[in-house]
């Protein structure tokens, strides 16, 4: 006997899966229109400007379809903005999940004061960027710095190094900055994993024999892996993006060195009052970006 | 039943909620009428405070609201640019004649000719200033508030021990910048620097540029900046750095503070500053003021240039309070506050109201080099008169960056010929 609109068996019936659903659809309307006006149409509109030659202040806009975009490209200063950003952002993320994997594992070890070296540990990712590079600024300085003081004082080098005003060492020392501030988030996100793996497989492997690298290639690497690749592509959004640190550091210099798209786009419309070809710039990166974020959310929201 | 009540409820709260900045409040009838001011932040607080407090006075005694925002220079782009585009104007604004020129140029800026001339009437201005301020038809749309100006600062116990005397032209500077220098020591006798969006350098560039007979545009408005006066001076600029190597190593990428953090911490034995900087060593290091000389900028084969820094207010044309705005212009410039503000200042505000240079606090051997440069002021785009498309070319950092490649090692005759172009392009577009 079917009581009401489900079957003997409980299972939902057609209608009522319609009537939930339209339910669904009207509670995320609020929060879907909301996304439309603060973040579809500002990126519609941020599209349409790219096509123009908008400046700050300039009140008749002109259509001039992809001209913008073709003299960014055939821009040198853009062109090594573009290659600098990858080579950043590789580096930077290589740097982050290497460091972060080894912070992690080290996290995961019952030593005594744990909680107070994870603290110490996660600092990094917590305090504003602002302090940050204050920090580092002194630390690269060749006025009192702390860098070039040990190295001297170590005998590692007799001269200042100028970590900052050398074209060859300005991208390292950002990215040093990059790595040292996201190694946290990487070493949290593969810490949560560690803490799934079962000590059984470990003294299983143990029973087999297995050294401590064997160990961790063999049961703690594949446990972890989804989790590492999972925070190494959100942590490649997050540095392609990159902008404060360079900003703050470089802008940029010296002489490009450290020129990213960011920097590039902030000139552009900022300094040149050329929104246009500002928006232009930070676009170009969009492609990628979706890439990125299309694996991302396939990989979070996939059902297992 | 119940579940569908309950999420009606819920989306409209975030309707309700998603909504709610879309509301525009009331304006109560006992609500004062307000003035946005959008101000420079000085190095010393003392300029600060009495900027804020004279406009407090100003609140009371017009029954008004001011509310004044102390802002650091380098964040005013950002600032401004977001401005305009939201229209979130403030009501009145510090600015830069160089970038008032461009604003005008843009149609954003309010013709202030009756304030400038009000202002004039009652206590005139520095004559040689209102070419600054003034559009090629006349308008003036620029008020100005204070002048300053580039200087060197050499350290006369450093000099002394030398047997050196302060140099007067740049030859004589390169040659004490050698004997200063102490790599071993890191000590460097040039604190000259450059960077990506560095605004000294600009400055300091132009005055060694004009003052070698380079010039921006010829007669007939050309950029004539590719002369051999410029690439030799640009070769002069190179060998301080490669060559003599007098500045220090990371003077390349130095952003505006580089060269203060120089000479506050002993490294360089000359740099070139505004005044802001010595009332900051008089307050923080007393024996480091008694060991820092003043001077005014050395000279090339054309003279001495100093390339004017004019500062003042200006209104955008959507500002709310326009007219409030002009009140509190006329207010903030009435010769006894703003003698006492500049004075109490000095050395780096320089009055740009008339009569003023005699004051006794202009005569200290210290601020006296200050003053007297302003009879060398020279303006963007010398040496025809000053130009929005001059502007710009200050705005987008062209000269900066040009010699941020030339001092890191590109080919001086190469680079210039490239910021030739570069500012070409930005004149044709006027």
């Amino acid at each position: 006997m079917k009581l009401g609109n489900t079957s003997s068996a409980g299972y939902k019936t057609k209608g009522m899966e319609q009537k939930e659903r339209r339910l669904a659809f009207i509670l995320i309307a609020p929060a879907v229109l909301y996304l439309i006006l603060v973040m579809g149409l500002p990126l519609l509109w941020a599209v349409y400007t790219s096509l123009t030659d908008k400046v700050i202040g300039a009140a008749e806009v002109n259509f001039i379809g992809l001209a913008n975009y073709i003299d960014i490209i055939k821009d040198p200063v853009f062109q090594k903005a573009l290659l600098n950003t990858f080579i950043f952002a590789f580096f930077a993320v290589l740097g982050k999940v290497v460091f972060g994997v080894i912070m992690s594992l080290t996290m995961n070890q019952p030593l005594r004061g744990r909680g107070v070296i994870r603290v110490a540990m996660i600092l990094p990712w917590t305090i504003p960027t602002i302090v940050s590079v204050f920090a580092w600024q002194w630390i690269y300085s060749d006025v009192g710095g702390a860098l070039n003081r040990i190295l001297m004082v170590l005998h590692i080098t007799d001269h200042q190094i100028g970590w900052l005003s050398t074209t060859n060492m300005a991208m390292f020392s950002v990215i040093l900055v990059n790595v040292w501030r996201g190694t946290p988030f990487i070493a949290i996100s593969v810490l949560a994993g560690l803490q799934n793996i079962s000590p059984d497989l470990y003294e299983a492997a143990s029973l087999d024999g297995a050294n401590v690298i064997q160990r961790f290639l063999y049961v703690t690497l594949p446990s972890v892996k989804n989790v590492i690749i999972l925070a190494a592509f959100v942590t490649t959004i997050w540095t392609l993006n990159d902008f404060e640190i360079v900003w703050l550091m470089t802008r940029g210099g010296p002489s490009h060195a450290t020129e990213l798209v960011s920097t590039y786009s902030y000139i552009q419309g900022f300094m040149n009052s050329d929104i246009a070809r500002s928006i232009a710039a930070s676009l170009i990166l969009v492609p990628i970006l979706v890439v990125l974020v299309h694996y991302v959310t396939k990989s979070s929201l996939s059902e297992e | 039943m119940k579940k569908k009540i309950i999420s009606g409820i819920l989306c409209a709260a975030m309707g309700i909620t998603a909504f709610a900045g879309f509301g525009t409040a009331e304006v109560r009838a006992d609500e004062k009428e307000k003035i946005v001011v959008w101000m420079k932040k000085d190095l010393t607080d003392v300029a600060n405070n009495m900027f804020k407090e004279r406009c407090e006075q100003f609140a009371e005694e017009n029954d008004v609201e001011v509310e004044v925002e102390v802002i650091a220079y380098e964040d005013f782009y950002t600032k401004w640019a977001a401005a305009i585009e939201s229209g979130n104007l403030p009501d009145l604004s510090y600015f830069g004649y160089q970038e008032m020129g461009q604003y005008y140029n843009q149609g954003i800026l309010e013709d202030l000719t009756d304030v400038y001339n009000e202002i004039n009437e009652a206590t005139p201005f520095e004559e040689s200033l209102k070419t600054a301020v003034t559009s090629e038809d006349g308008v003036v749309y620029g008020i100005p508030g204070w002048a300053s100006v580039q200087v060197l600062y050499y350290r006369t116990d450093m000099f002394e021990e030398a047997g050196l005397d302060a140099p007067e032209t740049w030859e004589d500077f390169r040659e004490a910048a050698i004997a200063l220098t102490d790599e071993k020591n890191g000590i460097y006798g040039a604190g000259i620097g450059y960077g990506a969006s560095n605004s000294d350098a600009e400055w300091l560039t132009r005055a060694m540029l004009w003052s070698n007979g380079s010039v921006d545009v010829d007669e007939s408005g050309k950029v004539a900046i590719d002369s051999e006066e410029t690439v030799n001076t640009a070769q002069y600029i190179q060998d301080l750095f490669l060559k003599d190597k007098v500045t220090p190593p990371t003077a390349v990428n130095w952003d505006d503070s580089g060269n203060n953090k120089a000479y506050l911490s002993g490294q360089c034995a000359m740099i070139f500053n505004v005044g802001s900087l010595l009332n900051t060593i008089m307050t923080d290091d007393p024996e480091l003021y008694e060991n820092t000389g003043i001077a005014v900028m050395p000279s090339g084969s054309a003279g001495s240039m100093v390339p004017g820094i004019l500062d003042g207010y200006g209104i955008f044309t959507e500002a709310n309070n326009k007219e409030g705005a002009k009140e509190l212009i006329k207010y903030l410039l009435e010769k006894e506050w703003y003698t006492e503000w500049v004075n109490e200042t000095a050395p780096f505000k320089i009055p740009v109201l008339q009569g003023m240079k005699d004051d006794e606090v202009w005569q200290d051997e210290r601020n006296k080099p200050f003053i007297d440069s302003v009879e060398n002021f020279t303006f963007l785009g010398y040496p025809n008169t000053y130009t929005p498309a001059a502007s710009e070319v200050f705005n987008s950092r062209l000269v900066s960056n040009c010699f941020t490649n030339i001092v890191s090692g590109s080919d001086p005759a190469e680079e210039i010929t490239s910021l030739q172009t570069q500012m070409q392009e930005v004149y044709d577009k006027e």
